[in-house]
């Protein structure tokens, strides 16, 4: 008969406790973290949109390099052969 | 802008195109040669467009475009051959190609020469140091052809013309109208059919893709209420004057150099019937431009070459690119009405070409109906017994038949205003020419 009082007041205790977190806001979420390995079924996706991509190939630095240099451009230049204009009005 | 020099033409800017992705591509695999130092051997065997071909260097990647390039009138030039066709005979149609293929094979446009370099017609260069650019530039790519009409129109090059409103209040370009699906040939895919001619199809763009809530019937602009949709274009009220080209010669110098001679110009804004009239483009009158056709201009390839001229007119149905909300023809309805200046009068057009454009000329300007006052809500113009247009194209020359003046006409027996709402295009053709009434009414 003793214990009564203290089973009823860690009852109410409980029940406070269960008020109080029922007002807090709810925990922030976590993040997901995947850890799981992707599935053969999704490598396979992947391979397939990689494969449709254009291949990655070094590129012509010959071209590249010349027709980047300006100056280069200039010296090797050759000017076309100057046409008259014949024709009159607007085109 | 100023002419590239040589070299420049050629200058790539090697940082912004590895950026890009078509800089996964190798030079060689569009473009041919070798990649080698040296120049010769590096140009051996080069292809300076490839995009002439788009399905071998775009198609692979742009499977929704490419495709249609063939469509494209940009690219297929359908248009010339359309009119230039019709014109002739089947027998003289090669010596027509080869004529083009000296003068205007040239304006073909290809992928690359609106996404990466300036047209071959205007000197090709890249215009951004070979960065592919979805949008094209609108001095470098798109006026550098459509320069002498479209751009001079646009940008009130020709003295006292203001430039078109799109431009001068909205800085609009010409991609903000013309969109990729007209350029690219890819309307195809929605509407099945493959463009003949610039008007053919659904007018795009149209002015009421962005202004329907202004030209709707009974939105108080009293002029639109007054005028209906399907009497006038736009353009007939708020374009003004546009160059007009007559008699090209097509010839070749001594030494085989392709030239051709316009031998008249002329600012002028004139007012003809529409000769494409359809329910896509219903007006009954729209501006008319003078093309630089002739009789002869083929002549210095054949004799005859087009034996058929008279098939299609020499003032062609036009959409002027200097558009005003203000023009001298909205100043007064009189500005219009009665005032055969803006009109293609008979008297406007060289008897030995009435004949072919006799499904333009208009006999005289429409008259004001008498006593007419505008009535808020009205939903289009009350029924005029005294419309040239509702005559039937002259089948003798308009200039031989005795002088009427339209403004002697006989009053209307009916009140136009008691008249009920009739869209004129569907009024009945009235019983009396107006070029069989007497003179003086």
């Amino acid at each position: 008969m003793k214990l009564t009082p203290l089973v009823f007041v860690a009852v109410l205790l409980l029940a406070v406790v269960a008020w109080a977190a029922a007002q807090e806001p709810p925990p922030a979420v976590e993040p997901v973290v995947v850890t799981a390995a992707a599935t053969p079924e999704e490598e396979a996706a992947v391979a397939q949109l990689v494969a449709m991509l254009p291949t990655i190939q070094p590129l012509d630095t010959s071209c590249i390099n010349c027709h980047q240099d300006a100056e280069l451009l200039q010296q090797l230049a050759e000017e076309p052969e100057v046409v008259e204009k014949l024709s009159e009005g607007s085109g | 802008m100023p002419p590239l020099e040589v070299w420049e033409k050629v200058l790539i800017n090697a940082d912004a195109v590895q950026k890009d992705v078509h800089g996964y591509i190798p030079c060689t695999q569009c473009h041919g040669g070798q990649n080698v130092d040296d120049k010769t051997a590096a140009h051996e065997g080069l292809v300076r467009d490839p995009s002439a071909d788009a399905m071998t260097a775009c198609g692979s990647c742009h499977k929704n475009i490419a495709p249609y390039q063939e469509y494209s009138l940009h690219y297929n030039l359908a248009g010339y051959d359309t009119v230039l066709y019709q014109r002739s005979v089947p027998e003289n149609h090669p010596v027509i190609e080869e004529g083009q293929s000296y003068h205007c094979n040239d304006c073909h446009a290809t992928c690359g020469q609106c996404h990466i370099s300036q047209p071959t017609s205007v000197g090709g260069g890249l215009v951004n140091g070979h960065t592919f650019t979805r949008t094209p530039s609108m001095s470098r790519q798109c006026t550098a052809c459509h320069g002498s009409r479209v751009k001079n129109e646009y940008t009130g090059a020709h003295e006292g013309i203001p430039a078109d409103v799109h431009l001068r209040v909205a800085r609009m370009t010409c991609t903000d109208c013309h969109t990729g699906d007209d350029m690219h040939g890819t309307d195809y895919v929605l509407t099945g059919q493959i463009p003949a001619h610039r008007y053919d199809g659904a007018q795009a763009p149209a002015c009421e893709d962005c202004h329907q809530d202004d030209i709707a019937i009974g939105q108080g602009n009293e002029y639109h209420d007054a005028h209906g949709t399907q009497v006038l274009s736009c353009q007939v009220c708020h374009s003004t004057t546009y160059i007009n080209c007559t008699d090209c010669h097509l010839q070749q110098s001594d030494e085989g150099v392709p030239f051709y001679r316009l031998e008249h110009e002329e600012l002028a804004f004139t007012i003809g019937r529409n000769p494409l009239r359809s329910s896509q483009r219903p007006y009954r009158y729209v501006p008319v431009r003078h093309v630089p056709t002739f009789p002869d201009l083929f002549a210095f390839y054949g004799e005859d070459v087009l034996s058929n001229f008279d098939a299609l007119p020499t003032w062609t149905y036009a959409t002027p690119h200097n558009i005003q909300l203000r023009t001298p023809q909205t100043e007064t309805c009189e500005s219009c009405h009665g005032n055969d200046d803006y009109f293609l009068t008979p008297d406007k057009v060289p008897e030995e070409f009435r004949a072919a454009n006799a499904s333009v000329i208009v006999p005289f300007a429409p008259p004001l109906p008498e006593r007419y006052e505008y009535r808020p809500g009205q939903e289009t113009a009350p029924a005029s017994s005294t419309d040239p247009l509702d005559a039937p194209p002259p089948t003798v020359d308009p200039l031989d038949m005795p002088a009427v003046d339209p403004l002697d006409a006989p009053p209307p027996t009916v009140d136009p205003l008691d008249a009920p709402a009739v869209d004129p295009l569907d009024a009945p053709p009235p019983t009396v020419d107006p070029l069989d009434a007497p003179p003086g009414g």
